[in-house]
């Protein structure tokens, strides 16, 4: 399981870092949501991620997972959602503008 | 007694939502919100009073006891910080009602600036890892937002790349986060200090406590990741500017303060030459970058970026005499740069441009603004008697003391550097020849904030000896990291959390 996590967290990281070095910056902010999934994913994953366990303790006690990087993962989703929406608002206002989401072409124009 | 600490963060939020909901009303809205500023500085100078006269202030947050509930902690260092940053806030806020146009002030303009202080105190004030990255957020995004205020593309687009930035920080923040929380299964900044205290092996800790660095080296500018900070340091309007340059990127400053002298205390000289090497090479950029600006909020961007590898450089030479002179260079520059930033303003609203070129011979029609800005930019180049020169001074002490002749050379010879550039900046904006423009007089609101902040530096500079004595306290409470744990277990009975690990 945790092999299975380190992969995907890996190549979550990968492909955001490959997207945020593109020119288009709507490529860019999608692969800044995508680095923040991989982050969030492996928070979950330091607090013992088994599976099936649950995150609470039963009635009888038994096995469960640390809850806290699960609340802890929550309000990063909910934060980085929220820059991410910020974002994209900030882009289509800059699209509207000047008419390009290529920021090379962006800085240009600012001359 | 003990929720006096909640009042710097309840204070600014319950501003922001009342100026929400206060509609169209401009003169309520400006009421309210001068109401919020000065009604969060006086809380903070309370808690400082109670601070100094008490000791730590914990105050658990919905009674769950740490380590497992949020605590927020005041001690010297943090009630110094809330002080500071909501002294300059409210004076910058007076400032913004000349400054921001009518349109803005009346939409979104104060509960912005409120939800950003809100972050900055409540970073300064909790004592919990992972809500230092919530105010973080929060603080990051209402200061996105205020970047872009006035929606002109240089705005939107310097925005666009501060936020690229710190989203991607906060990502290496998280896994910082995730990684210390797994190795030592605690957020709390106390009981984190207990256990990496006893630990026998560091582990993986070097490389969280670097990680650490780098994400709080994005916020205080340091040498790979300063790049956005001119862009979005001039790009902002001119008040928000001021809070940027000299309070948000102390919180950098601070959270590097604050983990390195509570959390990872017995990996600090590991990490020292890292922490001195990145300095340095701000503290260069910094003052080349400058050298080489014709606009004037651009320059003063470069500087703070030179001035913060000062502040850095001051935290990794670690001696006592260093983090004193730190502490005086976080006063000085918060006040000085902030004054320039206003001062500035002024004179692009009377000249109406930025280029320092088609400025000159102001001195004669806006003496006192001169003057201000005169103390502030001789203040930031450390020319005596001025605050900075003393910090200068200490910190060139602190390095010989310490060995590092080289370090203390490149301070010194940047500190003539940063003469040139501020002298220059200033002569060329006020003292030469005059290009004959009419002027259009600045909101007299505007030209008076600079004033009072000008005033603050002067009588610093007279109570020089008090605020010395202070930050020598400040810094001894600092060495004492037992005394935090000590405050913050005084709350509640140390639970250990080894107790309730997962089975």
């Amino acid at each position: 399981m945790t092999t299975l996590l380190a992969v995907t967290i890996g190549v979550l990281f990968g492909t955001g870092a490959f997207l945020v070095l593109r020119r288009n910056a709507l490529k860019v902010i999608i692969g800044l949501s995508l680095i923040s999934h991989g982050a969030n994913l492996l928070l979950v994953t330091s607090g013992g991620f088994a599976g099936n366990r649950p995150p609470i303790i039963g009635p009888g006690g038994g096995v469960y997972v640390d809850p806290l990087p699960q609340a802890l993962v929550l309000t990063a989703i909910v934060i980085s959602f929220g820059v991410t929406a910020f974002l994209v608002v900030l882009l289509y206002r800059l699209y509207q503008r000047t008419g390009t989401v290529d920021m090379d072409q962006i800085r240009r124009l600012r001359g | 007694m003990k929720a006096l600490v909640v009042l710097p963060v309840l204070i600014p939020l319950a501003t922001a939502i009342v100026t929400i909901f206060l509609g169209r009303s401009l003169r309520g809205k400006i009421l309210v919100s001068l109401v919020g500023g000065g009604a969060t500085f006086a809380s903070a100078l309370l808690i400082l009073r109670s601070v100094w006269s008490w000791g730590t202030v914990v105050h658990v947050m919905g009674s769950w006891s740490p380590p497992f509930g949020i605590i927020l902690v005041a001690d010297l260092l943090s009630s110094g910080m809330v002080v500071l940053s909501s002294g300059v806030a409210l004076v910058t806020l007076c400032y913004s009602v000349g400054y921001v146009d009518e349109e803005g002030q009346r939409l979104t303009y104060h509960p912005l600036f409120h939800l950003l202080m809100m972050g900055i105190y409540g970073a300064f004030l909790t004592g919990d890892i992972f809500n230092l990255f919530v105010f973080f957020e929060i603080l990051l995004i209402s200061s996105y937002a205020l970047v872009a205020f006035a929606g002109e593309d240089y705005q939107l687009e310097a925005s666009l790349k501060y936020a690229t930035i710190n989203m991607i920080a906060s990502a290496v923040f998280l896994l910082a986060v995730g990684g210390l929380y797994g190795v030592m299964g605690t957020l709390n900044m106390a009981d984190l200090s207990l256990k990496i205290g006893g630990l026998q092996e560091p582990g993986p800790l070097p490389t969280i406590f670097l990680l650490f660095i780098a994400v709080f080296g994005v916020k205080a500018s340091l040498f790979p990741f300063y790049f956005w900070l001119p862009d979005a340091h001039s790009s902002a309007p001119t008040p928000i500017s001021a809070i940027l340059s000299g309070v948000l990127i102390k919180v950098g400053a601070y959270s590097i303060l604050r983990v390195s002298s509570v959390i990872f205390v017995p990996l600090r000289p590991g990490a020292q030459e890292w922490i001195l090497a990145l300095a340095a090479v701000t503290m260069v950029v910094g003052a080349y970058g400058a050298l080489a600006q014709s606009d004037v909020k651009r320059l003063l961007a470069y500087s703070s970026v030179g001035q913060m590898g000062y502040i850095i450089l001051g935290i990794g030479i670690g001696t006592p005499l260093a983090w004193v002179s730190t502490l005086l260079f976080i006063v000085n520059h918060a006040l000085s740069k902030a004054m320039l930033f206003l001062t500035a303003g002024v004179v692009i609203e009377a000249t109406g441009t930025r280029e320092m070129g088609s400025m000159g011979g102001l001195a004669r029609q806006m003496p006192w603004t001169a003057g201000a800005f005169l103390i502030g930019a001789m203040g930031i180049a450390g020319v005596p008697p001025l605050l900075g020169f003393f910090a200068k001074f200490l910190l060139i002490q602190a390095a010989l003391e310490a060995g590092h002749g080289f370090l203390a050379a490149l301070a010194a010879g940047l500190a003539i550097v940063s003469l040139w550039y501020l002298f220059a900046a200033w002569q060329q904006i006020f003292w030469r020849e005059g290009s004959g423009h009419a002027l259009h007089p600045a909101p007299r609101l505007m030209k008076g904030s600079g004033l009072v902040l000008a005033g603050v530096i002067v009588v610093g500079t007279i109570f020089l000896n008090p605020l010395v004595n202070f930050l020598r306290a400040v810094e001894a409470q600092l060495r004492q990291p037992e005394a935090y744990v000590t405050a913050v277990f005084r709350e509640a009975p140390p639970v250990t959390a080894s107790t309730v690990e997962p089975k």
